[in-house]
């Protein structure tokens, strides 16, 4: 349970106890089933896309937007978002 | 009014029929479909006609809802993007647009594509055509459910990660086109799984399929991992002719494991393929089973982080800014996500924690690796490989609801290894057991679409 508030922590969920009891069990299920892998000898460079990605730069240039940022919003002063309290 | 895609856009181009009465036509039948099946979540009040012309002159497209479309509501199927208006269009709907399509609703899913059943939805379960008892597979369940009861000229652009157009489109009787990844631009796609994540189609034929494929394919700058392979017409290998071709049956694929009568269907388009001249033999993909743990390590990982956006402030779901930003994300957060999202967010968190995440997520892409050279040594001995679609028939919402987390992933198992390789799969209805369809699925080589096209065009033919 320790390490479910942690992971609620850090994945921003807040969880009634009953619910953290549940997923653990349902977690610690799956895990278990992921266990196959340890019986894998698996030296090969990590694969982070199926196919040969090359890298793409483009100039960093500033470039007007076409559509309002703002228009989604619910929140917000004059061009800003209203966001809650950080500090 | 005409039901062949092909026979429609010829009579549009040749005047026969007006667009905008059409349309009109048609978006009264969708809600008809609507009342019975619910496949969407959001349709079109007045969809945009002007400049139907081109390769798909007046023919009614169907986006899945984690497809941005400028000025209509997207969600990902998930209630903390309720309200989301993209102020722009996904790469691939723009190229629908300039040709003509004529975008009619927004397609149900599970919640940002976590399903196999089109089960975990927020806004509705689409209910199978065949019988509205079961499901439509996921996690496309909308662009599958409408294609098969469509009474109009129609094809959905759906999207699959793990084998969300194989799924749906085996258990709706339609034809699934997974293309190569990197072969459809995901710019605008609301991701899940950013390196397994690509952009396909469900049509009734295998010429409608390839049509909208080969006008939403190709080169996007605004994707950097959109690959630089030329766009291809790829109904021109609509017919083509296939004997002398060799395929491969992975033995893994028509184990105990997958329902007999999948595995009969199945049996019937090998041997329609050897009538047409084919060299069917047994092969064997050994890792098959290490496939769901590496794919939900890699799936979950990358679909936590992606989550890690959604917090209630720029679009979608926003509440009233109270406290600290802890308390306020964390408070939009759990209101707005599901089971299976959180479910997914939590084990993707764990994967990733400092002190896991060698054993788990690189590991995983280290089998990955693997899984694709061995498909790779496969396609330097056949054309294709061929096997069922889904390891079942569609089944019914009840039984669905007992299944367990893990019992839920082991349903991909036929749809999660080539999946994660990014080669392309075409699944075709094959036939029926007690009424419901049943898909056969070919894999091809990376970049191979057209060869999957030639190949289901002839299990079509008569």
């Amino acid at each position: 349970m320790a390490t479910m508030e942690h992971i609620c922590l850090l994945a921003k969920l807040n969880l009634s106890d009953a619910e953290k009891e549940s997923y653990a069990r349902e977690l610690s299920d799956v895990l278990e089933a992921f266990k196959v892998l340890d019986s894998i000898d698996a030296k090969d460079e990590p694969a982070f896309h199926p196919i040969e990605i090359k890298d793409r730069l483009r100039e960093d240039e500033v470039k007007a937007t076409k559509w309002d940022p703002l228009g989604n919003a619910k929140a917000t002063d004059k061009k800003y978002f209203n966001g809650p309290r950080i500090i | 009014m005409e039901a062949s895609v092909r026979a429609h856009i010829e009579s549009v181009k040749n005047g026969e029929t007006k667009v905008d009465e059409f349309i009109a036509e048609v978006m009264e039948r969708c809600q008809k479909v609507q009342s019975k099946y619910s496949p969407f979540i959001t349709i079109v009040k007045k969809p945009e006609t002007r400049g139907a012309r081109g390769a798909l002159a007046g023919l009614p497209i169907s986006v899945k809802d984690s497809i941005c479309t400028s000025g209509i509501q997207t969600t990902a199927g998930s209630k903390i993007l309720e309200g989301y208006i993209p102020p722009f269009d996904a790469t691939c709907i723009t190229n629908t647009k300039k040709e003509g399509g004529v975008i009619i609703g927004k397609t149900a899913l599970d919640e940002f594509g976590f399903g196999t059943f089109s089960t975990n939805c927020a806004y509705g379960v689409p209910k199978n055509p065949h019988d509205p008892e079961r499901a439509c597979g996921g996690s496309s369940g909308g662009a599958g459910c409408l294609t098969a009861a469509a009474d109009f000229p129609h094809v959905a652009i759906a999207q699959s990660t793990g084998g969300s157009i194989t799924a749906p489109a085996a258990f709706t009787g339609t034809v699934g086109i997974t293309p190569t990844y990197g072969r459809v631009s995901r710019y605008g796609l609301i991701d899940y799984a950013n390196s397994m994540d690509k952009i396909g189609v469900i049509g009734k034929e295998v010429y409608d399929a390839a049509l909208l494929l080969s006008v939403i394919s190709g080169y996007d700058p605004l994707d950097s991992t959109s690959s630089e392979q030329k766009a291809e017409n790829f109904t021109s290998y609509v017919g083509k002719d296939i004997n002398g071709m060799k395929f491969g049956i992975p033995k893994e694929y028509v184990s105990d494991a997958t329902d007999r009568k999948v595995v009969a269907g199945f049996m019937k388009g090998v041997e329609k393929l050897e009538s047409m001249g084919a060299k069917i033999t047994e092969t064997s993909l050994p890792l098959t089973k290490y496939s769901i743990s590496s794919y939900y390590l890699i799936a979950i990982a990358e679909a936590s982080t992606n989550l890690a956006k959604y917090c209630g402030l720029r679009y979608g779901m926003q509440q009233k800014i109270e406290g600290d930003f802890e308390t306020y994300f964390s408070k939009v957060r759990t209101a707005g996500f599901g089971n299976e999202a959180k479910r997914r967010i939590l084990l993707g968190t764990y994967a990733r924690m400092a002190g896991y995440r060698d054993a788990y997520y690189l590991k995983a892409l280290r089998v990955r690796a693997k899984i694709i050279k061995e498909f790779k040594g496969e396609f330097r001995k056949f054309d294709a490989l061929i096997a069922p679609s889904m390891p079942i028939l569609p089944p019914k919402f009840s039984e669905i609801a007992k299944l367990t987390p893990i019992q839920n992933y082991n349903m991909d198992i036929l749809t999660l290894a080539s999946n994660m390789a990014g080669i392309p799969s075409l699944s075709f209805p094959i036939g029926k057991a007690d009424g419901l369809p049943i898909g056969l699925q070919i894999m091809g080589d990376h970049f191979s679409e057209g060869k999957l096209v030639q190949i289901g065009s002839k299990l079509e033919a008569k």
